[in-house]
């Protein structure tokens, strides 16, 4: 019997190779374990090989900084315990005695400096290099153990919040030098979780750090699980596969709003969408033209069809959640009149015809037809055009377009990091000033800015240059970006941080 | 035998490079700078030139296509541009959860398709057949997302719901029951392919004067299909579950979404959206390499199915 041999060899072959692939395993189930569903899996579990927000979260909850941010967006010790100015370019700070590592090293001013160092060595390519890059890193001066003062190139007010970035996060110096090039899988921080498990592109399990010195966290496990598609996030949470899930999406807010067993955290995240112009074609380079473009757009229509309660109208140039937002900034109100009037002046009362560019997005898509629907009211004929994401940045890089849309994360939370790459005429191009506007006040207020320590001086220069970009119509301000997280209510405890990076030191499950 | 393998295994090589140059043209002239994703928008374009010099884009194109070759004999297909980790690791790393996924979609295809193929084929014209054609349309069109779902709805939440227990999880890849829905959902789609040929080929074959003369000896009818007349009619059923299997090895994109499952197929899609260049390459190579091996491996097969076949492999 040939065929049955066939058969029979055949099935064994591949139940064989299910049986090779480990399916018929038991997962023993931990009774304290809190499950979290992420967008994605982290890309390295190294913070200073990284720069997005998926692994960046995860990161959060096995490394610590010498300061870090507080839910409302201030700046609070962590690995530092104080700090003082001694000069208008030199932080000295204090760090906390008797932390430990995962490793069980002790964390010295040595690891503060060879992290650093690290973060800036060019060959080590950090993505995240740019965060620190005022930092005059072969001047830093460790004075003892716990003592260390960290010099700027140039007086540099918010180099505290630039210091609590995920970026800036410390490594032990003993866990690099050991792993090497394998750190990002074999990760060392002092934060209250440490690495148990990591399944590629599956989950990441952490363990309680018992050692950590704002002690343990309230439970024994936290596993990030990486769910990619937004209802799969949704469905999990409803059955119990996760606690709390990051990213829920437009079209579940009302079912997990209503279930009986979850809860709706909506906050407002650090993100503005805003409709950018190329100052430097034609029309654009009319601020007549930019005033009536922003006259005729109704923000009220545009956030509630494109974005339901996912966001808020924009309420200025930069996101309302960071601390020198100008409330008085100057924004148009629909008025259509006024619209005609400014594109008569300019010469162009019978419209003209230009190109959307955006990058594929379905939120972006959706924005770029509402508008395009609002301005066909002032004649104006537009085309959208779709970029891939690569070939969209490069595009605007370099100024092949005319209007385009783009959103900015200041995710330091800093005015600096929020206006200057944008706004600023030396950042034109890929730098982040895609509009390749050129304004010498503006950048006198940013540089001023930049370097005055007094927060009421910064706050006033930096609300005037909110004012002027106002006045100049630099881009229309569209939406503030608000985020959903679903808690399941056994969940205690649980804050959600305007970064993203919600923290489970303190969360417990019931 | 020995050296038919071997003179195919040969062959496969200009072939490997023929998709290796094609891959990397294809990637080299996208457009789109993988330093300035690697770094992000925010990223000074200083520095976005040194990331530049440093993975080699300035490099003239042959240069840099030669460099991957000679990395490739070493095994070594370059690091990949989000994680920093070897492609290589990354693709081994998911390679068991698509091959678990593929063996088992592909039992549930070969399971459906041949019975139903079968059912159809004896009982030609009659409401079984054209129920098991139906059924086979019906697999065909659905399309794997809605498939999924519903099954997501009904296993899961609903389920839940009525029992207070999950039945099969929506997402995941930890224990069997994670396996079964993206398995049926899969095995579906491609059982239908099966089954129309399982037809098609049994009914030829049900036609053969050989069988007749089966049946005249008075064998029962059980023993003329499944030992005469399938096993002849096998050769067609087993090349298309040869192909089929090796598309579900190259991963399913939108099942593996969908289900949360860590396979090739998603790791393409990040990929590609990343613009990671060097494990796009290593994906597709790979997917190069194993349906070359899965075709010789068909070939093979055909050999212990038929034996006029294995005379001509010399």
């Amino acid at each position: 019997m040939k065929n049955a041999r066939f058969t029979i060899l055949t099935t064994l072959l591949i139940v064989g190779l299910l049986f090779g692939t480990g399916i018929f395993t038991i997962e023993a189930q931990n009774p304290k374990q809190l499950i979290v569903s992420n967008f994605a899996d982290a890309n390295s579990l190294d913070p200073q090989m990284v720069s997005d927000t998926a692994s960046f979260w995860i990161q959060n909850q096995m490394y610590e900084g010498l300061v870090r941010r507080t839910p409302d967006m201030g700046v609070e010790p962590a690995l530092a315990e104080d700090w003082e100015f001694i000069d208008d370019r030199t932080v000295e700070f204090y760090l906390r005695q008797g932390v430990k590592f995962h490793n069980g090293d002790e964390f010295t001013a040595e690891d503060v400096l060879f992290s650093y160092q690290r973060l800036l060595d060019p060959e080590f390519g950090s993505p995240g290099a740019s965060r620190l890059a005022m930092v005059d890193i072969d001047n830093v001066e460790i004075v003892d153990d716990y003592t260390i003062r960290i010099p700027t190139k140039e007086p540099f007010a918010a180099i505290l919040t630039y210091l609590a970035h995920s970026a800036s996060m410390i490594v032990s110096k003993s866990g690099v030098e050991e792993h090497g090039d394998a750190f990002g899988e074999n990760p060392v921080g002092t934060g209250p979780f440490k690495l148990n498990n990591w399944r590629q592109g599956d989950q990441v399990v952490l363990d309680r750090f018992d050692d950590y010195w704002g002690g343990p966290a309230q439970v024994d496990q936290l596993v990030f699980r990486a769910i990619p598609e937004g209802t799969s996030r949704t469905i999990e949470l409803e059955t119990g596969g996760v606690h709390v899930s990051r990213g829920i999406e437009r079209v579940d807010l009302d079912r997990v709003d209503n279930h009986p067993n979850l809860v709706l955290h909506l906050y407002e995240a650090l993100r503005i969408n805003y409709m950018g112009f190329n100052h430097e074609a034609e029309p654009f380079n009319d601020v007549r033209v930019r005033q009536a473009i922003a006259y005729a757009l109704d923000h009220h229509e545009i956030v509630q069809a494109v974005y339901g309660p996912l966001g808020g109208p924009a309420s200025g140039y930069i996101n309302s959640n960071i601390w020198a937002f100008n409330p008085d900034t100057y924004l148009y109100p629909r008025d259509l009149d006024q619209a005609k009037e400014l594109m008569a002046e300019a010469g162009y009362a019978d419209g003209f015809s230009t190109k959307i560019a955006i990058n594929d997005d379905a939120t972006r898509r959706a924005l770029a037809e509402v508008v395009s629907y609002q301005l066909e009211q002032l004649n104006i004929d537009t085309s959208i055009e779709v970029y891939e994401w690569g070939a969209y940045l490069d595009m605007t890089g370099r100024g092949d377009h005319e209007i385009y849309m783009l959103a900015w994360l200041a995710s330091t939370g800093d005015p600096h990091h929020a206006m200057h790459p944008l706004f600023h005429s030396a950042n034109k191009g890929s730098a982040g000033n895609r509009q390749f506007y050129d304004n010498p006040k503006v950048d006198e207020l940013l540089e001023k800015g930049m370097v005055e320590t007094d927060m009421d001086q910064r706050m006033a220069f930096y609300q005037e240059a909110q004012q002027i970009l106002s006045d100049d119509v630099v881009w229309i301000p569209l939406a503030d970006d608000r985020e959903a997280v679903g808690v399941h209510s056994s969940v205690t405890n649980f804050v959600p941080c305007p970064s993203g990076y919600h923290m489970f030191h303190n969360v417990g499950l019931e | 035998m020995l050296k038919y393998i071997a003179k195919r295994l040969i062959s496969m090589v200009p072939v490997l490079i023929g998709v290796t140059f094609l891959v990397f043209a294809i990637m080299h002239f996208t457009p789109g700078d993988p330093a300035t994703l690697l770094l992000g928008e925010e990223a000074p374009p200083a520095e976005v030139e040194r990331m530049r010099e440093r993975m080699g884009l300035n490099d003239p194109f042959l240069v840099q296509y030669g460099n991957f070759l000679f990395g490739l004999l070493r095994l070594d297909m370059g690091l990949s541009l989000t994680t920093g980790r070897p492609v290589f690791n990354e693709i081994t790393n998911r390679l068991p959860a698509t091959i678990r996924l593929a063996a088992a979609a592909i039992l549930v295809a070969i399971f459906i398709g041949v019975t139903a193929g079968i059912i159809a084929s004896t009982k030609q014209y009659t409401i079984f057949d054209g129920g098991a054609m139906f059924i086979a349309l019906l697999g065909v069109s659905m399309p794997n997302f809605w498939l999924g779902l519903m099954m997501i709805l009904l296993f899961s939440v609903f389920w839940n719901n009525t029992f207070g227990y999950v039945l099969f999880p929506s997402s995941g890849f930890d224990t069997w029951r994670h396996l079964v829905m993206p398995a049926v959902v899969l095995g579906t789609a491609h059982a239908a392919f099966i089954t129309r040929i399982t037809r098609s080929s049994m009914l030829e074959v049900l036609r053969q004067d050989y069988i007749r003369t089966a049946r005249s000896k008075g064998l029962s009818s059980r023993v003329v299909i499944y030992i005469h007349a399938l096993r002849n009619a096998l050769m067609p059923v087993v090349t298309m579950a040869g192909l089929r299997f090796g598309v579900l090895l190259g991963g399913s994109v939108v099942t593996e979404q969908i289900f949360a499952i860590p396979g090739m197929g998603r790791l393409l899609v990040e990929s590609v959206r990343s613009q990671n260049y060097t494990v796009v390459q290593g994906i597709i190579l790979t997917y190069a390499i194993i349906f070359s091996l899965v075709n010789l491996a068909v070939d093979l097969l055909y050999a212990a199915i038929d034996p006029r076949i294995k005379v001509q492999y010399k």
